[in-house]
């Protein structure tokens, strides 16, 4: 078992190595100057001269002179000491922009996962065992309708709803300006905003994970080891949860953990539309603001995650089911 | 048991979430709302009361000081927390010296021809804590700010530019300062360098306002004078400040000279709570601030008016589309809210290249001008919420107010006409075919010096997801008057970094950028109160060459006008007004750029904000301290 781990890590280190080479060449092929951009500003009050000595200074500043190879080692010994440079927008170090964003998306994405698995897990085993029923029917009606319609059209509908017409919840924002109260009033102010975003989340995510479930059960209540538990007259509740919904798990479980690994991922859409800087936005942000630094150290950061879930997926079969168990 | 747990947990979270979120049917309370210290029941209150929630699509980056970066965001909360310059502008956008922080001031002309301005301040100025702001605050912002050390950092270290030593000082090569002098503790002096005298916009180059050193550095570092010029002590290093300079950029609180003091900070939701400063004096004229408490809060433009409406937000500022107009306008006529509509400072545009190809011959670009319905292009692109100008200016910009009659019977509208176009190109000498036989249909060619013909057609870069772009194809290059008159253009989209390569011929870049390719950008420029063009049309081989003369237009009396308007004493008012007409009659001849559109901007209030009133030559933090709110 330690030594396929330890394979693995090692597999995964080179396809760090190798994703960092095609990011970092990838990112320095687009077209654009910094120096000249963070000079911009400067160009019609400086004199020809100062200007081009100070852009020369901003050139060696931001290491643009030197050849591409040589930038990325320089930028990867920086990243191996968790150093991920400089953003060029908040001219702050990356690792320090990128936290608040980071604490956003991940206080969002654990009540969101929590919720969806909540309703989606019970739903998909109810509609399995009641399959073909009205309530069944019913359900995947509304599952497809969810899965068809666009996250940013349910959230301008729920921001009509619900924020415009009814006038329940706030439009936008994680919390009320200039609020202070106790840590559960916060905490409770702070929940009154993300119930939209949140509702919307759940709602994008209902659809696809509860046919998965369903679908999955389906297959596993068909199986004869099914049959064979009924026969020996074991109670219903235990054939279902106990014998199918074990076995059912096995596809599900590569769907939960990357479900549970995209806690550190945005929702672009949900984070634009409600105005919660979540690393979506943030990550969008730093595109289209050509805040390369930002952007690289983002997407490695993702590439670790992938990796890493691929490595607790594998494993979590494992725990799953004994067959596939590594014992070497 | 585990399962249980499990899925008690699970229900409990969703309860919790469901609770957190229906539970509170009411606005959440806000502890720390500002006591109201008097009723008021309509009338304009005479202390400050009431809370103002400005929505901006732009986000806070968090960077207080507008040196580092330039996000109108931040430059918004900057100006609400800056002030006590020894300059002020006023609503026209004139510039004037500040009597709420300047007790006297001398001006004394030098003999190597600078000008020295010396400022003494008022008695009893104090920072938003009550620290006394003395001329060595004034002072230590043109030598930290000029300073070789936020240079190093990355920091626009441009603050005393137009003073006399600045490039010694900035660079590193001098300690002294020697156009900055420290006299005493209510004096200092700043004398401006020989050759930015004469300046029409000279007020704004002596215009200092206080820093307070030691929270940018420490106790220790002083500013001193020995004579020679005002310095820093010898510890101001980059060494031993760059952290502390680095962490006071986004400290909050932080000193406040301004209105208002900045409270808070939220980095997640950003969002700023900005609460009155007791010990500001007023502005120029001695307005003080009437609204307690003023929250910056960004929103999205799709669902800034559902904000507006259920009163997230009091005040939507600079509103420029047409779909987002007319929903204001909506919620206007129900009721409940007002709006305030001004001109633009400037204008979206097509900007040529006027030295190669087809439109360095300027009959070619007033063809183009002719070929396009400019009225109506600026109609369908704002939505009926635009105008536009035939010259480099914005109609709010006093100058033009002031020579509007003049300009309207001098300049040139360039009314939409075929037969006009079709003169121009055969006056251009674009009057051949492709085989160099006298024009009657399709492409036209013009006999070259060396006896090559170049045809008729024009490369035009734009942006993607461009509006103005696509109104363009359908307007003007498909426009089948255009290919009547024998022209053609041709679009190649990019992203704008690499347009911006192409308009500055970066070879830097790559060298395809180096090679003059593109005939026509579509754009768009503003403009600052300092209505200074003296670099835009340069024809000096250096600055041309390093792209300051985007336009690549060399034309000596075009840049003589820009240079001259400028080069005019301040007080004289009707020469810079006529150089004006004449560089403006001048620039529309040679039409460097067409003007497509000038937004009239709209900013939406709820009917609680009273007395707004905004213009886009001055900042919101002005149109604020002269409104309040009524509840």
């Amino acid at each position: 078992m330690l030594k396929y781990v330890g394979k693995r890590i090692m597999y995964m280190i080179l396809v760090f190595l190798i994703m960092s080479v095609v990011l970092f060449f990838l990112y320095n092929l687009i077209p654009g100057d910094p120096a000249r951009a963070e000079l911009e500003p400067l160009r019609n009050k400086l004199t020809a001269e100062e200007y081009q000595y100070r852009y020369e200074q901003a050139r060696q500043r931001l290491g643009l002179d030197d050849p591409l190879p040589v930038r990325y080692a320089k930028w990867m010994s920086g990243v191996l000491r968790g150093d991920f440079g400089m953003s060029s927008v908040y001219k702050l170090p990356v690792n320090q922009v990128i936290i608040n964003p980071m604490k956003v998306t991940v206080f969002i994405n654990i009540f969101s996962i929590i919720i969806t698995l909540a309703i989606t897990i019970p739903l998909g085993i109810f509609t399995a065992v009641k399959k073909n029923s009205v309530f069944d029917k019913s359900v995947q009606v509304l599952t497809i309708v969810g899965y068809s319609i666009p996250v940013f059209i349910i959230a301008l509908l729920f921001i009509y709803l619900f924020a415009v017409r009814l006038g329940w919840f706030p439009v936008s924002g994680l919390n009320t300006p200039n609020f202070s109260g106790t840590p559960w009033e916060e905490f409770k102010d702070m929940m009154y905003h993300l119930a939209l975003p949140l509702g919307v989340l759940v709602v994008g995510s209902l659809g696809g994970l509860t046919r998965y479930v369903r679908a999955a059960m389906i297959d596993a209540l068909s199986m004869d080891y099914i049959r064979t538990a009924r026969a020996k007259g074991l109670k219903e509740r235990v054939v279902i949860f106990s014998h199918a919904w074990r076995n059912a798990l096995l596809p599900v479980i590569t769907l939960i953990i990357s479900w549970l690994m995209s806690v550190f991922a945005g929702s672009l859409v949900v984070e634009r539309m409600f105005n919660l800087k979540g690393m979506g936005d943030f990550y969008i942000s730093a595109l289209t603001n050509q805040d390369y630094n930002v952007a690289l150290a983002i997407q490695l950061f993702y590439i670790i995650l992938a990796l890493l879930g691929n490595l607790l997926s594998d494993l979590s079969y494992g725990i799953v089911d004994p067959r596939v168990r590594v014992n070497k | 048991m585990k399962k249980k747990s499990i899925v008690l947990l699970l229900v409990f979270t969703l309860l919790l979430s469901m609770l957190a979120g229906c539970s509170t049917t009411e606005e959440p309370v806000t502890p720390e709302e500002p006591v109201v210290e008097e009723p008021v029941t309509g009338g304009k209150p005479t202390s400050p009361t009431g809370q103002l929630t400005i929505g901006n699509t732009t986000e806070l980056s968090g960077d207080w000081v507008p040196y580092w970066q330039n996000n109108a965001a931040d430059y918004d909360i900057y100006n609400f927390i800056t002030a006590l310059s020894t300059v002020d502008i006023t609503f026209g956008g004139e510039y004037v010296v500040n009597d709420a922080a300047v007790e006297k001031y001398e001006t004394t002309l030098n003999e190597d021809g600078s000008k020295t301005y010396t400022w003494t301040i008022k008695d009893g100025l104090v920072y938003d804590d009550g620290t006394p702001i003395t001329a060595k605050d004034y002072v230590a912002s043109v030598l930290l700010w000029s300073s070789s050390v936020v240079g190093e950092m990355g920091a626009s270290n441009d603050y005393g530019y137009y003073l006399k030593g600045w490039k010694d000082y900035s660079s590193g090569a001098t300690k002294e300062f020697a156009g900055v002098n420290l006299i005493d503790d209510k004096t200092f002096s700043v004398t401006i360098a020989a050759e930015n005298i004469p300046y029409f916009f000279e007020l704004t180059l002596a215009s200092i306002a206080p820093t307070k050193l030691s929270f940018w550095t420490d106790e220790t570092v002083e500013v001193k004078d020995d004579g020679n010029g005002a310095y820093l002590s010898e510890n101001f290093t980059k060494e031993n400040f760059e952290e502390r300079i680095n962490l006071a950029r986004r400290e909050v609180p932080r000193p406040s000279t301004g209105p208002y003091v900045l409270k808070s900070y939220d980095e997640a939701a950003k969002t700023a709570v900005l609460e009155v400063n007791p010990n500001f004096p007023g502005d120029y004229t001695g307005q003080k601030p009437l609204i307690q408490t003023v929250i910056y809060k960004k929103v999205n433009q799709e669902t800034a008016f559902d904000e507006l409406s259920t009163g997230s937000v009091d005040l939507i500022s600079g509103t420029v589309g047409g779909d987002e107009i007319n929903a204001g306008l909506d919620l206007v006529e129900k009721g409940g809210f007002s709006y305030t509509a001004y001109p633009r400072s400037g204008y979206g545009k097509i900007m040529f290249q006027c030295d190669h190809g087809p439109t360095q011959f300027v009959e070619v670009r007033q063809a183009i001008a002719h070929l396009l319905d400019r009225n109506d292009f600026a109609k369908a692109f704002t939505g009926g919420f635009g105008s536009v100008v035939n010259g480099p200016y914005g109609e709010s910009m006093w100058f033009y107010q002031e020579t509007k009659a003049e300009l309207n019977q001098k300049l040139n509208q360039y009314p939409y006409s075929l037969e006009a176009a079709k003169e121009l190109l055969d006056q251009a000498g674009f009057n051949l075919d492709a085989n160099g036989n006298p024009y009657e249909s399709g492409i036209r060619y013009k006999r070259m010096d060396d006896g090559t013909l170049m045809p008729l057609i024009l490369e035009w870069a734009s942006t993607e997801q461009n509006a103005v772009s696509d109104l363009l194809v359908i307007k003007l290059q498909e426009n089948p008057d255009l290919a009547a008159a024998g022209i053609k253009i041709n679009q190649t989209v990019m992203t704008f970094t690499e347009l911006l390569n192409y308009l500055y011929r970066d070879a830097t870049q790559g060298a395809k950028y180096g090679v003059p390719t593109f005939h026509m950008f579509n754009l768009a420029t503003n403009y600052n109160p300092v209505y200074d063009l003296s670099t835009t049309y340069t024809t000096d081989p250096d600055m041309f060459a390093q792209g300051y003369n985007t336009n690549f237009i060399l034309d000596e009396e075009l840049d003589r006008l820009a240079k001259e308007m400028v080069k005019v004493d301040p007080e004289d008012r009707e020469t810079f007004k006529q150089k004006f007409v004449e560089f403006t009659v001048r620039w529309n001849y040679l039409l460097p750029d067409l003007p497509l559109y000038s937004n009239i901007y709209h900013d939406f209030y709820n009917d609680k904000l009273k007395d707004y009133e905004i213009n886009s030559l001055i900042e919101i933090s002005k149109a604020i301290l002269y409104s309040y709110v009524t509840e």
